[in-house]
């Protein structure tokens, strides 16, 4: 499709999208949507193993969040033993994959982002009656799993050339990166298709062989990527795909002596237990097991005494309630400088309460329901316990569906769990500051450093924005949608390992690097000077 | 209708001929400092940003010390010319300093956004109308407003629209007659006319939730299209971003169905590559209503936006990218809109002397009568312009908004823009750099695809 010069880092593009406003679009999607809703339901998605689906005696159901009495899909359950043969397979097949040329693995990935492309509304409509997506967010999260393929795909080819070595005379050094192993990916539900896309192409593209558990919740999502792979002609068994319990199938995977690299984005809990299995497990492999973990956020935005309350207050709405908070770049708190406290608060109010809530189906909502009952629950009752202030709640709920009301409070301790904990739903804690540097003191009050915001309009402020703590600041901007290429995305402290997703730190990660070192003197005479 | 093309030659020399007509005057900011301030800030990048800036946030500013950090932090540093950067480090050490850097940036802000703003409300405004229409210059009232992002706000901005009709409304009785103003080939035109930005009467204004979004302005402009037709006032429906284009357009097409006595009006934005098409089939909908509408023909004021928007999400330009593009289509159009005179009422908004003597010329030409035309202009810039129209028996309105300094900073800042852009007329007529020829010279399509 594409040249192969434009097949360079420098000439990479994200994918566009959807431009709603365009003739015909939202009548292609809306089509695709009734399609969906009228097909699907009980999708059997198998556990797959060297291209073949494998029968497995557990099965589990995903819901759609909206309406729960649709299930759409059922997925395979993989055991350990299922999870054994994974591994044993992906630990067969790497030395094949990783001895193909990089520019040939970019071949791939290139192949399977033109897949994703040709098909793109159809699964786009997939994840909002599997996800509880807005179409918007749908959308998004297909062009981001199609540029993390035609990001490490390029970036693949670039990456042994940036390990610079240097040989003087007598003397050849080489250099290169070579894959590790068997990489598990244990992804995440909220981008079910870009996430795990992000952690499988990069360990595909660097040479390594995957086994990949999805989240529980959204398996139907998950499997259109082995699909892609499989129509790109990747060789079988260098993707392995079992989705199945994380305390069965992920803790066997973590645990497995021949899996060499773990990539895991979730919650911190879950990611430190990963953390601390992985290196036990070390042990009785023949690998020290790498982590590469992205966590939650606990992510604050301050506006500031002069920011630009028509731009401040959408940017925050969204970033706060937009897929009903269950971003780890969704900002939780808020914190305001200055006398306009009571008056942000109002405005953010009476903006959130123009959100349409309802079944993503239809093009009109803006927020959606959260992922599960259980998230359900546990929000409600973190809202109903508050010992805050509610400032605000949004009344008009659907009667059927997860639906959490976007929720903003102050009036906070600051130990209190709205100000402490990720909550990963729509609810928004407030906090007053009486100038930037007290602002900064209580956004950095955290241990997690995900992402930040500022808004302001004071060039001093903008310049201190980089002592935020966090990974990805953001200025006069929400602080989700990071895009592939353009915002390399990760967090410091408990939000995460590091590397950045939508880096060459990534490929890094997930391989070796080898330097070979040859004397070419032989008897005193040197090839170098032989004229 | 099938017409004979105009033959260029003729055409042109009617221009020049017409072209004697309008007067720009000395349109912008006014007096030798701001000239000399103009012509800085259009050779220093870093200053016109530091400037337009400083001004943006400074409604947001709290007290003295504020304004004083900011001025420093935008127009103190390095990159700006000594007669900015000297007096605001000594206003940083004098006693009182901020003070008086404060009042000063108030007093520029101030000045400026008078230039530019009408009034605060309705009824300040209504001296200045009233003086234009003795002066048989008719007014578009524009409702400045904040950005709505929520119903209070579109309710307020609904609230501001309707305190406009009804009180301008009710004082246009009083008026005497101004017979060029009241009636044109096609029949009566309403004293006043006001115009209305459909993001502000709803928070939900998006492709998205049309249906919702059309619904909820329709609660809100319902009550005003009553109370316009009530009190004989004309509703124009301005024109904003690209991606709200075709929301509008059917608003407006629902509007012209559910109210077919009103006046109304609809914009159509030449820089945007589709408006020729749009222009037809506006044309094409509404030729057989009982009263014609109106058609502004503008060139569009979000060029930037919109080219840094479609530039980010990798979309199609919706814009041209050169300004003669802008100019070849606006006549384009123009053309279409003349030789439709006998279904629509055409009108031509803008202060460019080529463009609007390129729109008079082809009616002349084409032998229609003067009243089927009418030119519009901005209050602040385009007072001279409408005026001297005026005085050659053209139809001429000014467009004067009325609001706050604060929701009125994004109106300012476009005009900042164009008062300063090099690519824009008044800014090139004003700098003298050009000769009349040039600056009356056909403007032609770069690609032979848009001339087609
Ligand atoms: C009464 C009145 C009502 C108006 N209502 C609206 C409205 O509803 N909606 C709206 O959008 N605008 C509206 N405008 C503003 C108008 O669109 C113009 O921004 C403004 O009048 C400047 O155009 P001009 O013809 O006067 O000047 P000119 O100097 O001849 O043209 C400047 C214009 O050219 C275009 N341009 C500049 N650079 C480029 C480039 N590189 N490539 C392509 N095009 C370029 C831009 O549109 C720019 O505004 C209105 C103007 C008036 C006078």
């Amino acid at each position: 499709m594409t040249a192969a010069s434009s097949r360079s880092l420098e000439a990479y593009e994200p994918e566009a999208m959807r431009a709603w406003h365009l003739p015909g679009v939202v009548e292609r999607f809306a089509h695709e949507v009734e399609v969906a809703d009228a097909a699907l339901r009980g999708l059997n998605v198998p556990v797959t193993i060297d291209g073949r689906p494998v029968a497995t005696e557990d099965g589990i159901d995903s819901f759609d969040p909206a309406d729960p009495t649709r299930i759409v899909a059922r997925s395979g359950s993989a055991s350990a033993a299922v999870i054994d043969e994974a591994v044993a397979v992906a630990n067969r097949t790497h030395r094949l994959w990783s001895a193909v040329p990089p520019a040939g693995r970019a071949e791939v990935l290139f192949a399977a982002a033109d897949a994703l492309r040709a098909d793109r509304d159809r699964i786009a409509a997939i994840e909002v009656f599997e996800a509880g997506k807005p179409w918007s967010e749908a959308d998004g999260d297909l062009c981001e799993a199609i540029d993390f393929l035609e990001f490490y795909g390029r970036a693949i080819v670039e990456l042994d050339a940036s390990l610079v070595v240097q040989s003087p005379l007598g003397e050849a050094n080489s250099a290169g990166y070579r894959a590790r192993g068997v990489t598990a990916v244990i992804s995440p539900w909220n981008f079910p298709l870009a996430i795990p896309m992000g952690m499988v192409s990069a360990a595909i593209a660097a040479g390594n062989a995957v086994v990949f558990k999805p989240a529980e919740q959204t398996p139907a999502i998950a499997y259109e990527i082995v699909k892609a792979f499989e129509a790109a002609g990747l060789p079988e068994g260098v993707l392995s795909f079992t989705p199945g319990r994380g305390e069965v199938a992920g803790a066997r995977l973590v645990e497995h002596p021949d899996v060499a690299t773990i990539e895991f984005t979730g919650s911190r809990a879950v990611g430190l237990a990963i953390n601390q299995r992985a290196a036990a497990s070390s042990h009785s492999s023949r690998y020290v097991k790498r982590v590469i973990a992205e966590m939650g956020g606990k992510n604050a935005i301050v506006v500031d005494s002069d920011a630009d309350l028509d731009e401040a207050v959408p940017e925050v709405a969204k970033a706060a309630f937009g897929f009903a908070g269950q971003k780890c770049s969704a900002c939780s708190r808020l914190i305001v400088v200055g006398r306009r406290y009571d008056e942000v608060i109002e405005r953010l109010a009476a903006h959130a309460d123009t959100f349409i809530l309802g079944h993503p189906k239809d093009g009109a909502t803006s927020v959606g329901p959260v992922i599960d009952a259980d998230a359900h629950e546990r929000l409600l009752s973190v809202i109903d316990g508050t010992r805050g202030t509610v400032r605000y709640r949004h009344q008009r709920l659907p009667e059927t569906g997860w639906f959490v009301p976007p929720t903003i409070v102050d009036g906070l301790e600051s130990e209190a769990p709205l100000r402490r904990d990720e909550q990963f739903g729509p609810l928004l804690a407030v906090v007053h500051a009486n100038d930037l540097d007290h602002a900064f003191e209580l956004a950095n009050a955290t241990d997690y450093a995900l992402t930040a915001g500022l808004f302001s309009r004071s060039p001093d402020a903008i310049a201190r924005a980089g002592e935020l703590q966090a990974g990805n600041i953001y200025v006069n901007r929400g602080t989700t949608g990071a895009v592939v290429g353009r915002q390399p995305f990760g967090g410091m402290l408990q939000s995460g390992t590091g590397p950045k997703a939508g880096t060459l730190d990534t490929l890094r990660a997930l391989s070796s690097a080898w330097v070979v070192t040859e004397n070419t003197m032989r008897q005193g005479f040197a090839a170098d000077l032989v004229t | 209708m099938m017409t004979a093309p105009i033959a260029s030659s003729s055409l042109e020399a009617t221009v020049r001929a017409v072209s004697g007509d309008l007067d720009p005057g000395d349109v912008g900011l006014r007096g030798r400092l701001d000239e000399f301030v103009i012509a800085s800030v259009m050779r220093n990048h870093d200053l016109r940003v530091g400037l337009f800036r400083f001004a943006e946030a400074f409604p947001a500013m709290e007290g003295p010390d504020d304004v004083m950090a900011h001025l420093r932090g935008y127009l103190g540093h390095d990159a700006m010319p000594w007669w900015v950067r000297l007096p605001i480090a000594l206003a940083a050490r004098i006693p009182f300093g901020s003070r008086i850097a404060a009042w000063a940036a108030d007093r520029g802000i101030s000045t400026m956004a008078k230039n530019f703003i009408g009034g605060r409300r309705a009824a300040d405004v209504e001296p200045l109308v009233r003086r234009h229409w003795d002066a048989e210059v008719g007014v578009i009232i524009d409702a400045l407003g904040e950005k709505t992002v929520t119903a209070d706000q579109a309710d307020d901005y609904a609230a501001r629209i309707l305190d406009i009709v009804a009180h301008l409304g009710r004082a246009a009785g009083s008026w005497p007659a101004s017979p060029g103003l009241e009636r044109d080939q096609l029949g009566v035109l309403p004293r006043v006319a006001v115009a209305i930005k459909p993001t502000g009467l709803s928070a939900k204004y998006q492709p998205l939730s049309a249906e919702i979004a059309l619904a909820d302005v329709r609660r809100r402009l319902d009550p005003i299209m009553q109370a316009a037709t009530e009190h004989d006032v004309m509703v124009w429906f301005d024109m904003e971003q690209y991606a709200v284009k075709t929301l509008t357009q059917r608003l407006f097409a629902d509007i012209s169905h559910d109210w077919p006595n009103a006046h109304i009006g609809i914009v159509v934005q030449a820089y945007l590559r589709d408006s020729f098409d749009d222009l037809q089939r506006i044309i094409a909908q509404e030729r057989d209503r009982r009263v014609p509408i109106g058609i502004r023909l503008v060139k569009g004021a979000y060029w930037d936006y919109e080219t840094v928007v479609a530039s980010a999400h990798g979309w199609p330009q919706p814009v041209y990218d050169a300004k003669v593009d802008t100019d070849a289509n606006f006549e384009r159009c123009s053309l279409l809109l003349v030789d439709n005179a006998d279904v629509v009422r055409p009108s031509f908004a803008s202060h460019n002397v080529r463009s609007l003597a390129h729109a008079l010329a082809a009616a002349s030409v084409r032998g229609l009568p003067k009243s089927a035309l009418e030119i519009q202009a901005l209050h602040g810039m385009g007072g001279d312009l409408a005026a001297s129209a005026a005085k050659a028996g053209i139809r001429s309105r000014i467009y004067v908004p009325v609001g706050e300094l604060v929701p009125g900073m994004s109106y300012l800042v476009r005009r900042l823009l164009e008062n300063t852009s090099n690519e824009s007329f008044i800014r090139q007529n004003r700098s003298k750099q050009m000769s009349r020829d040039q600056l009356l010279a056909a403007p032609r399509f770069t690609s032979k695809e848009d001339a087609a």
